[in-house]
């Protein structure tokens, strides 16, 4: 599958698209340099208009590789979800560059094993731990995460000395669903069989988005878009008409874990959706614009993001819908890191809901950042690729 | 490990000794026979006061035997912590008598596994989740968990048809804080070397304590005082002079897990404090008496409850620096429940803090509900205890 694709061109002809962590890193020292302030930040509950409303710059933490694991077990057990370890492993090893250029961090109680990691590595930098309520549907749970998220303004405020202004919000507000909705654009082209972009091309765009503005990635998008329209016209396209389409549900991948999808392309699957946090989930929000109560609107969005740490987290079943309606896979892997309750549980509940309602079969995976599983992996994505080759 | 003379009277004396469950049983379904409405409970953080107060009857279900695991296991991770998975086998195979008893049940967002474990029982019963707050320290912190309790009372009402009062809430307060300063009284006998009271019986006290009235218990503290009392002048004591003291802490222990007490005392040493939710933690402070907002008070008490779902659980470190002071223990034990990670990753914290403050040797035992770690358990705590 590979090997089809080399003789495609990239989706943009730009050095640093082949290596956008690297662009990542030079966006943050740039920014850095101009003196903006850097915030870490370990999940998509993080308010992220805030933080950049307030002139500072949110970055994802290293916590995705197996590396730094074997550092962090001499504390943390051994037992306990691969991204919370990887994190920790990271720190303690002094290995992650955007948390030793981070001037605060802030972590959220999504989960036991985060909340609790957080209390080692909060005396390292000035920390904001966000209280996230978890019953999304309670009357009172807007004004509680609103009150977190004023409270984090405050902090921020303290820490990075400086400011918010309604109007800047405001226009961070518009900032995100103008990306947002150009995201949608590129996120249109996985509906068409057969794909045109692979999901190696899918991470670089979203990896491009953290480092760019409104207007930077409406050019992104218009150059990604001709060139896929060319792929479409010339008919390259990412696998065959027949390869089984793929959403993968369930806990971020990224880093060692993306070894899962490179199992799926290596059986013969394509990857059309990624519904996780590190995939497609949050560019699905969209903020209120021009409320009374901008800080509110931004409390409003980030709570609707379908994680399995809220209960019941039904809006998780809501996008799967929409997502398998839209993008037309023909299997939903659910992605289970090692010891991650909340999602493990929760697998229960989507394999039957995509059976009963989609009648499509769900694999889930539990797996972590090594190697060790590989083949066990390969075994079973292979069989459930056979099996849907049976049904047609 | 015995007491040092034969026949000695149990504490509470009655058909029922050494079967705290059944003592239970046959307490809530006396109440439930006289028309009281029963509450199912999972945790230490339901409200038991705005549960009376509403007139009904608290039970403790079922979370502590091994033998529904695998019938869980069909549908919940086998790595998973072993109390969800016996609650929801307990469930689903219909052998939880104080499920089968209970019109409702309260819940809270605790840990990851039970509340989304919540969600797959939910339709058995009329069942309240409560958003517990994790950061005890924070200013909101209160405010937000009386609301939650109001809205506990708001269902409990709904659900059965009763109203409960503020005057209500108020005189439940005093009864807890009666019953709690007589368990703390109880405990004095523990604290003295050698101590009085067997770990089964401070065990059995705590059981039927969360259950029953302080009206039905006074009756059964006077027996229990009476016994005391008859112990220590008689010169009766339990374990000997010279074993080695032992304050177990961590996750709740209860059923096939008493099998870390068994083997702490076959390998010679008393258990003389079990700072967990299944013993002592819910006796150890009173709620403010006569605030003018009962909820308040009682949400301000249960927010203090050091479990490590709590972030930072710093009052965790305090309480143990008193329960070490009073009970003067020669080592710790922690207990982890597999799969808990809230008590695994705070194990780190208790451990440097019990080396560095106290001085006291400390093992961690990870465990299940199962029998095949009981040898490799018994070969730490004997090397444990032969190092002090």
């Amino acid at each position: 599958m590979q090997a089809a694709m080399a003789a495609v061109p990239p989706l943009i002809e730009n050095a640093q698209i082949a290596d956008p962590v690297r662009r990542f890193l030079e966006y943050v020292l740039n920014k850095r340099e101009q003196g903006n302030p850097v915030v870490g930040v370990y999940c998509g509950y993080a308010p992220v208009e805030l933080i950049r409303a307030m002139g500072a710059v949110p970055v994802s933490l290293c916590s995705a590789s197996q590396w730094t694991i074997p550092a962090a077990e001499a504390i943390l057990p051994a037992n306990l979800c691969p991204m919370i370890k990887s994190s920790f492993g990271f720190i303690r090893t002094n290995a992650c560059f955007f948390y030793a250029a981070s001037d605060a961090v802030i972590g959220e109680t999504t989960c036991d094993g985060k909340k609790k990691m957080f209390e080692l590595i909060a005396h390292l930098k000035p920390t904001f731990i966000m209280d996230l309520p978890q019953l999304p549907d309670d009357t009172e749970v807007l004004d509680r995460w609103r009150k977190s998220v004023l409270k984090l303004q405050g902090f921020l405020e303290k820490t990075l000395q400086t400011s918010l202004s309604a109007d800047r919000l405001e226009a961070e507000i518009r900032e995100t669903n103008r990306k947002n909705r150009l995201m949608d654009r590129f996120f249109a082209y996985l509906a068409c069989r057969p794909i045109p972009v692979s999901w190696r091309e899918i991470y670089d765009v979203i990896t491009l988005e953290h480092v760019a503005n409104g207007d930077e990635f409406q050019d992104l998008i218009e150059k990604i878009s001709s060139s896929i329209d060319q792929r479409i016209a010339l008919g390259q396209c990412f696998g065959t008409f027949s390869s089984p389409r793929i959403l993968v549900s369930g806990c971020p991948v990224g880093g060692d874990a993306c070894k899962v999808l490179q199992i799926i392309e290596e059986a013969g699957g394509v990857v059309v959706a990624m519904e996780a946090c590190s995939g497609m989930k949050n560019y699905f929000v969209r903020i209120t614009e021009e409320s009374s109560d901008p800080l509110r609107a931004v409390a409003e969005s980030t709570l609707s993001i379908p994680c399995s740490c809220m209960t019941p987290n039904r809006r998780r079943l809501d996008l799967l819908d929409k997502m398998i309606a839209r993008f037309s896979p023909d299997a939903v892997i659910d992605v289970v890191l090692h010891a991650c309750h909340a999602y493990n549980v929760e697998s229960h509940k989507i394999r039957k809901h995509v059976q009963k309602k989609h009648g499509l079969p769900c694999l889930k995976i539990e797996t972590d950042y090594s190697k060790g599983d590989i083949e066990q992996i390969r075994t079973r994505v292979e069989a459930l690729f056979e099996n849907l080759e049976l049904k047609k | 490990m015995t007491f040092n003379v034969s026949d000695v009277k149990p504490l509470i004396n009655d058909e029922f000794t050494g079967e705290p469950t059944k003592r239970a049983l046959q307490y809530i379904s006396n109440q439930r026979a006289s028309g009281m409405p029963v509450v199912g409970l999972y945790c230490g953080y339901a409200p038991l006061e705005v549960i009376r107060a509403v007139g009904a009857v608290p039970a403790i279900l079922c979370a502590f035997a091994d033998k529904p695991i695998p019938a869980a296991e069909e549908v919940l991770p086998a790595n998973l912590c072993p109390l969800i998975k016996s609650s929801y086998g307990y469930i689903i195979t219909d052998t939880c008598p104080f499920f089968g008893l209970s019109d409702a049940v309260v819940a809270e967002t605790t840990c990851d596994g039970k509340k989304k474990m919540f969600e797959l029982i939910s339709s058995h019963r009329p069942m309240f989740v409560m958003d517990l707050p994790q950061l005890p320290d924070e200013a909101e912190a209160r405010s937000n968990w009386a609301t939650m309790i109001s809205k506990l009372k708001g269902f409990l009402e709904n659900t059965f048809g009763t109203s409960g009062t503020s005057e209500g809430i108020e005189a439940e307060i005093q009864a807890t804080n009666i019953k709690n300063r007589l368990i703390r009284r109880v405990y004095e006998y523990a604290e003295k070397k050698p101590p009085l009271l067997s770990w089964q019986e401070l065990y059995e006290l705590s059981y039927l304590a969360q259950v029953a009235t302080t009206e039905h218990l006074l009756p059964i503290f006077k027996e229990i005082f009476e016994t005391i009392e008859e112990r220590e002048d008689k010169g009766i004591y339990y374990g000997s002079p010279s074993s080695p003291r032992v304050l177990v802490t961590g996750c709740p222990v209860g059923g096939d897990s008493t099998k870390v007490y068994r083997i702490i005392e076959e390998a010679g040493g008393i258990v003389v404090a079990m700072d967990a939710c299944s013993g002592m933690k819910p006796f150890l402070s009173d709620i403010e008496e006569k605030t003018g907002d009962p909820i308040g008070a009682v949400a301000q008490h249960y927010l203090e409850i050091p479990c490590s779902c709590m972030t930072p659980n710093t009052r965790r470190l305090t309480e143990l620096d008193k329960v070490i002071d009073r009970f003067q223990p020669d080592a710790i034990v922690e207990v982890v429940l597999h799969a808990c990670h809230s008590y695994n990753i705070e194990a780190y914290k208790i451990m440097t803090h019990v080396k560095e403050k106290h001085n006291l040797p400390y093992l961690k035992i990870v465990t299940d509900y199962s029998e095949g770690d009981v040898e490799q358990i018994r070969t730490r705590v004997e090397a444990l205890l032969e190092s002090i």
